[in-house]
């Protein structure tokens, strides 16, 4: 058989026509409606934690948006259907879960940052719906709800099973590993679920608590608890609490003449407590899951300043809801579909090795990898992620924050690798 | 063991101050107004608020600060009375008691949403401290004290010797026989908001000067204790909920001590608050001050 040169030149201009549509052809196969609604403490005494929580999902959203627009991607729409209060109580939340999932009928919840709202609504709404939820629950329950695959329930947060023996790591370090510590946390599920797994990793490396003090904090005042904390002579203090109900037993922790911040150490929410309004205490230190040691930490940090309300205030942990909506989109894109059980089953291929590592700064790069059916590693704004079958991060690594004099933000002044 | 009785007793004192000044406002609302307003803890909030905003914002002093919030207290009240609770009157005491719940969460979403979540402080040093021997106190706390010394005898005394204070004890007891005698009780009732308002007003001021910071859910978190000192000083009497206060406070307190067979948990505190009000309405329904009604 022979082809004249027009016959060639015309088969040649099909192929290089094709192979410059082929991405776009890709892309036009992929359609679907994706679904995000946000559930978190937007009153109560978190609610400036669960307002920067909230903008950060519609930060994260704004920009996947941004970048479908850029590339053309007709098919795919992203929503943030609505925002519930959860008013930082099971029972408000589930009713919020039950608005954004039957009335609204979203893909994905991100939130509650509350491991008992997480719980309430994960077992009485979402799981039940076939519904995802992005939580930011640090109780290692919450992945136990996954008890089928692909977990429904995923936490990019580590949990506090991890984080209360990081504590006892480097309170050891700070005093020896026989010191005597006074534990203060706040009676509720977070705060005794944490307390308990740090005095046990500590008791077991040889130290000692004398006094452990658990306390409501919707008491008018914590006064009574501030003296018992400083009785036992202890060689330094852990507390575990959040900024607002913290502030009330730091003042009168000052007044008792014996308690010294800088012999102190915190919880991952006490980080912080300067950007939320509240003082800081020079030398007082909390650990945190590595979020600064996300690549593009900075960067988001700094769009958060840009773009949400100055009157919110930043928290490195706000990284991980960010973190979510782009997972859950990555995943969603990977899957071609919105249904959440096809996202969930692709949560893992892109937050893990192997693959070509992006952030949120290259989001359009990284949809055109997916689109071209390339293995991506979605490296977020608080980290590598590493999301493992049971829902959890496996992150090693965590951040100590140290509170700076005359009420500047909080600095991390070290970051270290957990030894289990 | 000494040391830790008196500073435990002056943390009651405080504490019951703030209840009993508080209760006084609510258990009278309830006696002329036959209304349980839930509402009432961010009364405390707006009033805390506009201290903040007369202290931090315009620099005034906080004497000054905190009549502005008292006068801004009984306003809110005055203006709540006026264009939604008596408007709705005669609905029962359910469908009232809902509607002021539902005005709380609108209050404090309006306080959301115009001060921010952030945490707020007033402009005074709460790091130093005063130390007196067997007690150790901040300014702030002595503040409070000095308020508590002035206001509660100056409530008793206008309840006790002032026309409008003997009416409205007398509505509050008994609204028909009041109104037979000649009383206004109309009028009465828009004098017991202005009243309830100003000690929320004076209430809220305390409580942000002696937590040292405060947020917008600073009243919420209180309410339920106010509730509990105006059960335990009889619904409706006013010197009642002034003493309730005060016991709530110390036993909540006292509880703690050493003393007391190594002393309650703290985290207990609030429970034992709901144990005394369950045991009150089962052995003695009208309160410790209260008068048993006969039908």
């Amino acid at each position: 058989m022979r082809f004249n040169r027009s016959t060639i030149r015309g088969l040649l201009g099909s192929i290089a026509l094709i192979a410059t549509l082929a991405p776009a052809l890709a892309a036009d196969d992929v359609s679907f409606d994706l679904k995000y609604g946000v559930l978190v403490s937007l009153t109560g005494e978190s609610a400036p934690a669960g307002q920067a929580w909230n903008a950060a999902t519609k930060l994260g959203i704004d920009q996947i948006k941004a970048s479908i627009d850029r590339l053309g991607l007709e098919g795919i729409t992203l929503e943030l259907t609505d925002s519930q209060d959860s008013q930082g109580s099971p029972a408000a939340g589930v009713e919020g879960a039950q608005k954004l999932v039957q009335i609204d009928n979203v893909d994905v919840i991100v939130g509650d940052f509350y491991s008992s709202i997480t719980s309430a609504v994960a077992t009485a709404v979402t799981m039940p719906n076939g519904k995802l939820i992005f939580t930011g629950g640090t109780s290692p329950a919450l992945s136990k709800l996954n008890t089928s695959t692909p977990a429904m329930l995923w936490q990019p947060v580590p949990a506090d099973d991890l984080q209360g023996k990081v504590l006892a790591q480097i309170i050891a370090k700070e005093f020896g590993a026989n010191a005597k510590i006074n534990v203060a946390a706040r009676n509720d599920a977070y705060g005794t679920a944490l307390a308990e797994v740090f005095t046990t990793a500590w008791k077991a490396g040889g130290g000692t608590v004398p006094k452990e003090v658990l306390y409501n904090p919707e008491q008018p005042t914590l006064d009574t608890e501030a003296q018992q904390l400083v009785d036992g002579a202890p060689d330094g203090w852990l507390f575990i609490d959040f900024c607002p109900t913290f502030e009330k037993l730091a003042l009168p922790l000052g007044r008792t003449g014996k308690w010294d911040p800088a012999k102190s150490f915190g919880a991952d929410s006490l980080a912080q407590c300067a950007r939320q309004g509240g003082k800081s205490y020079p030398g007082f230190r909390a650990t945190q899951a590595s979020a600064a040691g996300g690549t593009s930490f900075g960067a988001f940090q700094k769009l958060f300043a840009e773009k949400v309300d100055k009157g919110i205030p930043f928290e490195s942990t706000m990284a991980q809801p960010f973190d979510s909506t782009f997972v859950v989109f990555l995943a969603a894109l990977e899957a071609k579909s919105s249904d959440p059980t096809e996202i969930a089953n692709h949560v893992q291929n892109v937050t893990n090795d192997p693959g070509t590592p992006y952030t949120y700064e290259q989001i359009d790069d990284a949809i055109k990898a997916v689109l071209k059916g390339e293995k991506i590693h979605y490296m977020g704004a608080s980290g590598p992620l590493n999301f493992g079958p049971d829902g959890r991060v496996n992150a090693s690594l965590f951040d100590v924050w140290q509170h700076q004099p005359d009420n500047a933000p909080a600095t991390v002044i070290e970051t270290i690798a957990f030894k289990p | 063991m000494l040391q830790q009785l008196a500073q435990l007793t002056i943390n009651g004192l405080i504490t019951g101050t703030i209840l009993g000044l508080t209760g006084v406002g609510l258990t009278l609302v309830f006696g002329i107004q036959r209304l349980a307003n839930f509402a009432y803890g961010e009364y405390l909030t707006t009033a805390a608020y506009i201290a903040f905003i007369a202290n931090v914002v315009f620099g005034l002093d906080l004497v000054s600060s905190a009549l502005l919030a008292m006068a801004g207290g009984a306003l809110l009240a005055l203006l709540l009375h006026f264009l939604v609770l008596k408007p709705l009157r005669g609905r029962g005491l359910v469908a009232m008691s809902l509607i002021t719940v539902g005005l709380g969460m609108m209050l404090r979403n309006v306080i959301f949403l115009v001060a921010g979540p952030q945490i707020r402080s007033l402009d005074i040093d709460q790091t130093r401290v005063f130390d007196l021997g067997l007690i150790r106190i901040s300014p702030g706390q002595a503040l409070a004290i000095g308020i508590a010394i002035v206001v509660a005898p100056a409530v008793a005394l206008f309840l006790s010797r002032t026309t409008i204070g003997k009416s409205m004890r007398a509505v509050a007891d008994n609204r028909d026989l009041a109104a037979v005698t000649g009383i206004d009780v109309e009028r009465i009732g828009t004098y017991v908001w202005l009243l309830a308002g100003a000690l929320a007003g004076i209430g809220g001021v305390m409580l942000a000067i002696v937590q040292g910071t405060f947020n917008p859910n600073l009243g919420t978190q209180i309410l339920f204790l106010i509730f509990t000192t105006i059960v335990l000083g009889g619904i409706g009497n006013a010197y009642g909920a002034l003493i309730g206060g005060v016991v709530l406070g110390l036993v909540m307190e006292l509880s703690t001590w050493e003393g007391f067979a190594g002393g309650l948990e703290p985290r207990f505190k609030s429970v034992l608050a709901f144990v005394v009000l369950i045991l009150l309405l089962l052995y003695r329904p009208q309160g410790l001050f209260g008068k048993e009604r006969v039908l």
